[in-house]
C-alpha cells in the first residue's frame, strides 16, 4: 500500500511536469490566439486567422517553408535510400569508416555550417576564386551565383546535409529489421531483385522511412537558423522570431504559431496511421543475419567515389568553418590570405564566449540530467506497469518529437511573461525565476529537456523491451524490493541506453537552436549557438572567426558526445530517430 | 512448507483465466500442475508467486494467508524457463544475490553459493559469467541460485522446455537426485506428461482454469478422471459399451471387468471403455479381456515401435502400437488383436 501512493505521488508530479511545461504553453498560445479583448469584452473570434488568410505574404511565408520542408526531404531521401542499401546489405573496406563519416554533419549546427558555406559559394567566394585559376570565375563580369536567387538552394543545401544522417539511421535500422527469409521466400517464388525490391523490401522500409522522413520534413519548416544566416526571411519560422521580438502586440505571431503547431501535428497524425496500418513489427524481426554480400571490383569503386562525394559535400560546411576559424583574413580569395591561432585564444578570453560556453555546458548537463531522472522512470513505468493514464503519458512523451523549437520556445515567452504584480500581490520573486525576459536559464534548461525527452525515454525502453522481465522477477522473489531491484539489476543492464541516450540529450541540447535563440533575450545568459548568433551580426573585424572557432569547439564537444553515444549504442542508434 | 488455494478466482480482461482452484501442496512434494498451454497453470504459479494478485479466493504458506504480499516477502524463489540470470553479474553473484539481500555475512554467503553450485555440479564455474555457459549448465546456476537462499519452497516455471530433447532428459535425473537429497517443497509447471509422471510426487492436471484431477503420477495414468485426462497422458482408443448387471462391459468384441471403472457407473449405464495403443497384443485371448478382428489401414514403421491404424469389418478404427516389430505389416492384412482387462478403464459416455 505505501508502495502504491509513493507511486501516485511520482506519477502526479511527472504530470504537473509535462502539462506545465509542455501542455499548458500550447493551450496558452491557442487560447490567446481566439480570445481577444474588443470593445471592453473579452470574446472567441478568428480575426488573427482571417487577417493571416487575406494577406499574400503570409501564405508566401508559408508557402516557402512548405517547398523548403519538402526539397530537403527530398534531397535527403535521395541521399540516404541508396546509402542504406548499401551498408545493409554490402560488406566493404572502409565500412565502419564512412559510416562515421556520414554521422559527421549531426554535429554541427546547420546555420553554423552555413557562415562557412557562404564564404565559399557566395558570388565572390572562394569557389568563383579558384575557378578563376583555370577559367573566368570572378573576372566575369556577372560570376555565377552558386547559392541561387536568395539562397533557397543554399537553405536546402544545408538543411538536406545537415539531416540526411536521421534518415539513413532510421533507413539502415528498418532494412536491418527486415528478415532476410521474407526476401529470400520471394526470389525462391521467381522475383528477380528489382522486383523483391519493390514488392517486398519497399514496403517493409515504409514504417522506417515515413518515422524518420517526418522528422526531416518538421525540422525543415521549422528551421530558424538557417534561413537567418541566409537573410532568407519570407519563411515561418523566421516571421514567428521576428514577432516575439518585436515589442509590442502583434496578432500575427500566434496565428503562425497556430497554422505551424497544426500542421506539424496533421502531418505526425498522418503519419501515426499510415504507420499503424502497416506496423510489421509483430511479424519478427530478422532472426538470421545476413550474409552481407561483399563488394568487389567495379561496384567497390563506384561506391567508394559515391561515399567519398557524399562525405565530402557533408563534411563542406565543417571544413569551411574551420577554415574561418583558423584565418586572419580571407576576403575575396579563394582560400585565407594568412593562418592564425587568435580566434582560439580570444574565444577563451572574451567575456563574451567565455559565458556562451559555460553556459552552454551548464543548460545543457542539467537538461541531460533532467532527462535521465525523468526518462528512465517514465520508460520503466511504460514498459513494467499498468496503470490509468499510461496511454497520456506515453503520447505526453512522443509529443514532442512533433512539437517544434520555435513553437514551444514562442509559448514559453508569452505564457510565463509573469507579471511583476497581479491584483496586489508581489509576484516580482517569481517573475525574476520564471520570467524568460528575466531570466530564461530555468526555461531554457526545462525546453532543452522536454523536447529530447523522448530520446530518452525510447532509448531507455527499448532496453526495457530487451530485457526479459523474468530477470526482475527473479531478483523480487530472492526477496529483493523494487526499489532494490531497480537499483541493482535494470539500471547496470541498461545503462549503455542510460549513457547513450544522455549523450544525445546533451548534444542536441548544445546544438539548439530555436529555443536558445529565443528564449536567451540578455547576453549574460547567451548559450553557444546565440552567442555564435550575436557574433555574426558583428561589422568588426574577425568577429566571424571568433564564431568559427566556438563553432569548431561546439563539433569537437558534439564530436565525443556522439562517439559515445555511437559506441554504447551500435547500430542501434537509428531506431532512437523513429 | 504447506501451500494451500482456496478457490482462486483471476480473469484477464473479461477472459477467465483461473476459475475456482483449490489445492493442498503437503511439505517435501514435488508438486506438478501439468496442462496444455492456455490452462493457467502459469498464472496459477505466478499467483503464489506473488506476480499477479487473484480476483478472489486466498492462498496459504503454512496456515499464514499470503494475499497482497509481494513477491519479496513471501520466499518463493522462481526458475524460469528463460533462466533468467543476470548477465551483469558472476554465476558466483547471481547466486549470492539472494544472500547479499537477506544480508549475510560474506563467510556465509561463499559458504553457502559454494554448497549451492555444488548441489548442482556448477562449483568450477563460480568466476564465469552467464553467457560463457551453455543453456543446460545456465538452468543448473538459476536452480542454484533458488536453492541458495535455502527456501521454503521453490518454483519451476516450464524449467526444461529450452533445453533439447538429450539434455532435458538428463536435467530430469538430476533434479530427481537433487530433490532426493534435498526434499523442498516445489511446484513445477509443465506442458510435458512425460516430465510430470517421472518427476512428480503428485500431478494436478489442468484445463481451462480448472483443475480435472489431482493424484500420483500412476493413479492419474491408470485411473483417469474424465476423458480429457486421459487423452492427455497419451492416445487413447475408445470404444462404447454397455455397464452389465455385474459390473462388467459389455461391448460387440466381448465382455470383461475393466481394470478401473469410474465411480460413477451404475449397472445399465453407457459407458466408454478405453485403453492405450500399447495394450494391444497379438493372438491374446490368454486372458479375460476384448478381442478383435482387424485388418491393417496404414503402417508407420518408427524402429522400437510401429505405429498402425487398424479397421474392423464395421468400420471401427483403433491405433495399434506394436513394440519391437519383426516384420512390416502391409495394408490389407488381417491381424487378431487382443486387449487385456486390467488394462482398460471405463468412464461415463
Amino acid at each position: 500500500m505505501k508502495n502504491r501512493w509513493k507511486f501516485r505521488t511520482a506519477l502526479a508530479l511527472v504530470f504537473a511536469f509535462l502539462a506545465l511545461f509542455l501542455v499548458w504553453p500550447m493551450v496558452y498560445v491557442v487560447r490567446e490566439s481566439v480570445w481577444i479583448e474588443q470593445e471592453g469584452r473579452m470574446r472567441f473570434t478568428l480575426v488573427f486567422f482571417r487577417l493571416f488568410a487575406q494577406s499574400p505574404f503570409m501564405w508566401a511565408c508559408l508557402l516557402n517553408s512548405l517547398a523548403l520542408a519538402a526539397c530537403s526531404t527530398a534531397v535527403c531521401t535521395a541521399i540516404s535510400l541508396p546509402l542504406a542499401q548499401l551498408f545493409a546489405r554490402r560488406d566493404f573496406p572502409g565500412k565502419t569508416f564512412w559510416q562515421a563519416l556520414l554521422m559527421g554533419p549531426l554535429i554541427l549546427p546547420p546555420f553554423v555550417g552555413a557562415i562557412g558555406v557562404q564564404q565559399i559559394f557566395a558570388r565572390f567566394g572562394a569557389l568563383n576564386h579558384w575557378l578563376g585559376l583555370v577559367g573566368p570565375g570572378v573576372a566575369d563580369p556577372h560570376p555565377v551565383d552558386w547559392l541561387g536567387a536568395g539562397g533557397f538552394a543554399g537553405i536546402v543545401a544545408m538543411q538536406s546535409l545537415h539531416l540526411f544522417p536521421i534518415l539513413f539511421l532510421n533507413l539502415t535500422a528498418a532494412m536491418a529489421n527486415i528478415n532476410p527469409a521474407a526476401r529470400e521466400a520471394a526470389r525462391g517464388l521467381g522475383a528477380g531483385p528489382w522486383r523483391v525490391f519493390r514488392t517486398v523490401t519497399l514496403p517493409l522500409l515504409a514504417p522506417g522511412f515515413f518515422a524518420g522522413a517526418i522528422l526531416v520534413f518538421v525540422w525543415a519548416f521549422t528551421d530558424l537558423g538557417t534561413p537567418l544566416i541566409f537573410g532568407y526571411s519570407n519563411v515561418v519560422a523566421v516571421q514567428i522570431f521576428d514577432k516575439v521580438t518585436e515589442a509590442g502586440f502583434n496578432p500575427f505571431g500566434y496565428a503562425l504559431v497556430i497554422v505551424v503547431l497544426a500542421t506539424t501535428t496533421v502531418l505526425f497524425l498522418a503519419s501515426r496511421r499510415l504507420l499503424a496500418r502497416q506496423d510489421y513489427v509483430t511479424q519478427g524481426k530478422a532472426s538470421a543475419r545476413d550474409d552481407l554480400e561483399p563488394l568487389r571490383g567495379r561496384g567497390l569503386a563506384a561506391a567508394t567515389a559515391g561515399l567519398a562525394l557524399i562525405s565530402f559535400l557533408a563534411l563542406l560546411p565543417h571544413a569551411s568553418v574551420l577554415l574561418q576559424s583558423l584565418s586572419d583574413r580571407w576576403f575575396m580569395s579563394a582560400l585565407p590570405e594568412r593562418w592564425t591561432l587568435e580566434p582560439y585564444r580570444e574565444v577563451f578570453t572574451l567575456p563574451q564566449t567565455v559565458s556562451g560556453l559555460r553556459n552552454s555546458l551548464f543548460y545543457s548537463s542539467l537538461s541531460a540530467l533532467v532527462d535521465v531522472g525523468l526518462g528512465v522512470t517514465i520508460a520503466w513505468w511504460l514498459a513494467r506497469k499498468e496503470f490509468a493514464g499510461k496511454a497520456l503519458l506515453d503520447a505526453l512523451t512522443v509529443l514532442p518529437l512533433a512539437l517544434p523549437g520555435i513553437v514551444l520556445a514562442f509559448g514559453y515567452v508569452m505564457a510565463f511573461d509573469v507579471p511583476a504584480s497581479w491584483r496586489g500581490f508581489d509576484l516580482s520573486g517569481l517573475r525574476a525565476v520564471v520570467n524568460p525576459r528575466e531570466n530564461p536559464m530555468l526555461l531554457l534548461v526545462v525546453s532543452y529537456s522536454v523536447r529530447r525527452l523522448p530520446f530518452l525515454v525510447r532509448s531507455v525502453h527499448a532496453g526495457l523491451r530487451q530485457m526479459s522481465v523474468s530477470l526482475e522477477e527473479a531478483s523480487r522473489n530472492l526477496g529483493a524490493g523494487p526499489a532494490a531491484t531497480v537499483r541493482r539489476i535494470v539500471l547496470p543492464l541498461v545503462r549503455g541506453n542510460v549513457i547513450a541516450g544522455a549523450a544525445l540529450t546533451f548534444a542536441f541540447a548544445f546544438l539548439e537552436v530555436s529555443d536558445s535563440l529565443i528564449l536567451a533575450m540578455k547576453e549574460e545568459f547567451y548559450p553557444v549557438t546565440k552567442t555564435i548568433w550575436a557574433l555574426m551580426g558583428r561589422i568588426e573585424p574577425g568577429a566571424g572567426a571568433v564564431a568559427s572557432a566556438l563553432g569548431v569547439l561546439g563539433m569537437l564537444l558534439l564530436f565525443a558526445a556522439f562517439f559515445l553515444a555511437n559506441h554504447v549504442l551500435g547500430r542501434r542508434m537509428g531506431n532512437l530517430f523513429g | 512448507m504447506r501451500i494451500t488455494t482456496q478457490n482462486l478466482r483471476k480473469s484477464f480482461g473479461g477472459t477467465t483465466v483461473i476459475a475456482g482452484v483449490s489445492l493442498v501442496v503437503e511439505e517435501g512434494e514435488m508438486f506438478f500442475l501439468l496442462g496444455p498451454s492456455g490452462c493457467g497453470k502459469t498464472t496459477l504459479l505466478r499467483m503464489i508467486a506473488g506476480f499477479t494478485e487473484s480476483d478472489s479466493g486466498e492462498i496459504f504458506f503454512d496456515g499464514q494467508r499470503v494475499n497482497g504480499l509481494p513477491p519479496e516477502a513471501r520466499q518463493t524463489p522462481m526458475v524460469f524457463q528463460s533462466y533468467a540470470l543476470w548477465p551483469h553479474l558472476s554465476v558466483f553473484e547471481n547466486v549470492a544475490y539472494g544472500l547479499r539481500v537477506k544480508k549475510m555475512p560474506e563467510r556465509e554467503i561463499r559458504r553457502r553459493v559454494g554448497e549451492a553450485l555444488e548441489a548442482t555440479r556448477m562449483g568450477d564455474y563460480a568466476a564465469r559469467a552467464p553467457n560463457q555457459l551453455s543453456g543446460g549448465q545456465q538452468q543448473r546456476v538459476a536452480i542454484s541460485r533458488a536453492l541458495a537462499v535455502d527456501p521454503p519452497a521453490l518454483l519451476f516455471d516450464e524449467p526444461l522446455s529450452n533445453l533439447d530433447a538429450k539434455l532435458r532428459l538428463e536435467m530430469r535425473d538430476e533434479l530427481r537426485e537433487i530433490h532426493r537429497r534435498r526434499p523442498f517443497t516445489a511446484i513445477y509447471v509443465t506442458h510435458d506428461q512425460e516430465e510430470a509422471m517421472t518427476l512428480a510426487t503428485r500431478i494436478a492436471v489442468m484445463e481451462r482454469g480448472t483443475v480435472r484431477q489431482v493424484g500420483s503420477p500412476r493413479e492419474i495414468y491408470t485411473k483417469p478422471g474424465d476423458r480429457f485426462v486421459a487423452e492427455f497422458m497419451g492416445a487413447m482408443n475408445w470404444i462404447s459399451g454397455v455397464v452389465s448387471a455385474d459390473g462388467k462391459v459389455a461391448t460387440p468384441w466381448g465382455e470383461a471387468f475393466p481394470g478401473y471403472r469410474h465411480p460413477s457407473l451404475k449397472p445399465g449405464d453407457p459407458a466408454l471403455l478405453g485403453f492405450r495403443p500399447a495394450a494391444l497384443r497379438l493372438e491374446g485371448s490368454a486372458g479375460e479381456g476384448w478381442e478383435f478382428e482387424m485388418r491393417v489401414a496404414s503402417a508407420q514403421y518408427g524402429g522400437p515401435t510401429q505405429r498402425l491404424r487398424m479397421r474392423t469389418a464395421d468400420g471401427l478404427e483403433i491405433q495399434w502400437i506394436e513394440s519391437n516389430p519383426r516384420q512390416a505389416r502391409a495394408p490389407g492384412e488381417a491381424v487378431r488383436l487382443a486387449v487385456a482387462a486390467s488394462d482398460a478403464v471405463a468412464l461415463p459416455d
